[in-house]
């Protein structure tokens, strides 16, 4: 199953003409990413990260350069390729089953079910389905997104900021479900954040960019053992270095070995 | 059913019944005192007689179902015309380009300046049906242009992503999300349509219903029945407006969301 999601950008670069200059959102975006990798891309406000995600997405059309899927280019969206939003964007009109079902088409009614129901169970909103989004907290309407947007089973799930609008403690709980998810799916996953904590507990791969223009500046692997301890020693000391990038990391104007 | 609700019921309907309880009574005793003379306003016992009598004879029902029937009639068609009118704005920008300006302009046409044109069409009920129909119509229209207006874009992203045509478009979005603002406008509409029907009735007379009734009794100078006729108009629209007022709750119930 690992020979699918493979994602491939090159030369990427995105550009709104503007009254007096052109902007310029997105500036030589090279990544490769593997199948089966979760990659985190972080960035401060206006870096062209979620510019970019909609772009993978296929809800931003026109770029130059190429973003290639498994060899293939893409150009619009397509049910291989999934996204959770940071508001979930539920349909409130529907009950939670209904909303995880939209995207399913050309199945009988049993298999929609089928589908359905084994995606409440993996996100773990057993019981909920008959329930409206008006009758959710922000982390189980974030679980029914997460499945409906899993149902096609698609070769890559970008994350917008998913867990935003979380409050903490609930975040670190959800980042577990995602990795449980991630792994019990085996699909690349992508998530733009700006929760250097965050994209540490999950990613195999932070793509750190930078803003005017968005541009890629450096990429960082976390060679970190799952599951991850976040008070460990080798946390902190990555978190550190990401930090760095952003010159948010502390100045030790000594170090002492021992 | 629910002890709770039944007493706050009871409570509601007290509290909205002091205000008619106490005119009735200031009505009695005015017209007992003979400080309202007999001849020219009856009293409420006149009336109570009137309605026994013409209750008896089956005059006041069977008016009343001709009227019901006449505003069904006007209020379906209307309505119809309206939701289709609404639903091409709200979708199409040509549609709005083409429709708006003849639509807005004919809205400014009071509904009476119509009857003189209407007896061209015919002398008879149809015209009477137009004359209710042109008046539901609007608030559909309106209303319906005004819940698609209001659709939040992100949802369309979603569909979007999810690769929707123009017919999921429609009945999974477009449809249900408008629908509670939809339901606005057919409560409106009714309205409108139940004090239309009286007018189309003395407008276009001789041909039945609670309007036609009223005039009749007017011209042999009944005004007991006349006071029969009003308040029975007053009664019926209460209800109608009432059990819309409730379907819309029901239907808005997901709006609790945002």
């Amino acid at each position: 199953m690992n020979n699918r999601g493979a994602l491939e950008i090159r030369n990427v670069r995105k550009t709104y003409s503007g009254k007096d200059k052109d902007i310029h959102v997105l500036e030589d975006i090279n990544l490769s990413i593997n199948p089966g990798e979760f990659v985190s891309i972080i960035g401060l406000s206006g870096c062209g990260k979620t510019t970019l995600l909609r772009h993978i997405v296929g809800l931003e059309a026109e770029y130059e350069g190429d973003i290639l899927l498994d060899g293939k280019r893409l150009n619009g969206p397509s049910l291989d390729r999934g996204i959770v939003f940071q508001d979930h964007r539920l349909f409130p009109w529907l009950t939670v089953e209904k909303n995880i079902a939209l995207g399913i088409i050309g199945k009988t009614e049993k298999e929609k079910k089928e589908i359905v129901d084994s995606h409440i169970e993996l996100v773990g909103l057993n019981g909920f389905g008959k329930n409206y989004p008006y009758q959710l907290s922000g982390g189980m309407s974030q679980r029914a997104a997460i499945a409906r947007a899993l149902v096609n089973q698609p070769k890559i799930l970008l994350l917008d900021e998913p867990l935003g609008a979380l409050d903490a403690l609930t975040r670190m709980y959800m980042h577990r479900e995602l990795e449980r998810i991630w792994k019990k799916e085996n699909i690349t996953m992508i998530m733009v954040t700006h929760d250097v904590e965050e994209a540490l507990y999950l990613s195999d791969k932070i793509v750190v960019m930078s803003a005017k223009p968005g541009r890629i500046q450096k990429v960082i692997s976390v060679p970190l053992s799952r599951p991850r301890d976040r008070a460990g020693h080798d946390f902190a000391d990555m978190k550190e270095s990401v930090l760095e990038e952003f010159m948010l990391h502390t100045e030790h104007h000594f170090s002492f070995a021992i | 059913m629910n002890a709770i609700i039944d007493k706050a019921m009871l409570k509601r309907f007290v509290e909205g019944s002091i205000l008619p309880v106490m005119l009735l009574l200031i009505w009695y005793f005015l017209s007992k005192a003979r400080i309202i003379d007999a001849l020219t306003f009856p009293s409420p016992s006149d009336v109570l007689n009137g309605f026994l009598k013409v209750w008896k004879e089956g005059l006041l029902a069977e008016n009343l179902l001709i009227s019901i029937i006449r505003v069904s009639k006007g209020f379906l068609i209307g309505a119809s015309v309206g939701y289709v009118i609404g639903i091409m704005i709200g979708m199409s920008r040509i549609a709005e380009k083409m429709i708006s300006p003849v639509f807005n302009a004919v809205r400014q046409v009071p509904i009476p300046a119509f009857a003189p044109l209407l007896v061209l069409v015919s002398i008879g009920e149809p015209s009477r049906v137009l004359f209710i129909a042109i008046g539901a119509c609007y608030p559909v229209a309106l209303n319906t242009v005004e819940g698609i207006r209001s659709i939040r874009k992100e949802y369309f992203e979603v569909g979007n992503v999810f690769r929707f045509g123009r017919i999921r478009r429609f009945l999974k979005i477009i449809l249900p999300s408008s629908f509670p603002s939809t339901l606005t406008g057919l409560r409106i509409g009714l309205s409108v349509s139940w004090l239309l029907v009286v007018a189309a009735e003395i407008f276009i007379s001789s041909g039945g219903g609670i309007g036609d009734m009223m005039w009749a009794c007017r011209e042999t100078s009944n005004i007991d029945l006349v006071i029969v006729c009003i308040v029975t108009i007053a009664l019926v629209g209460f209800t109608m407006n009432y059990l819309m007022q409730k379907l819309e709750i029901i239907f808005s119930k997901w709006r609790l969301t945002r």
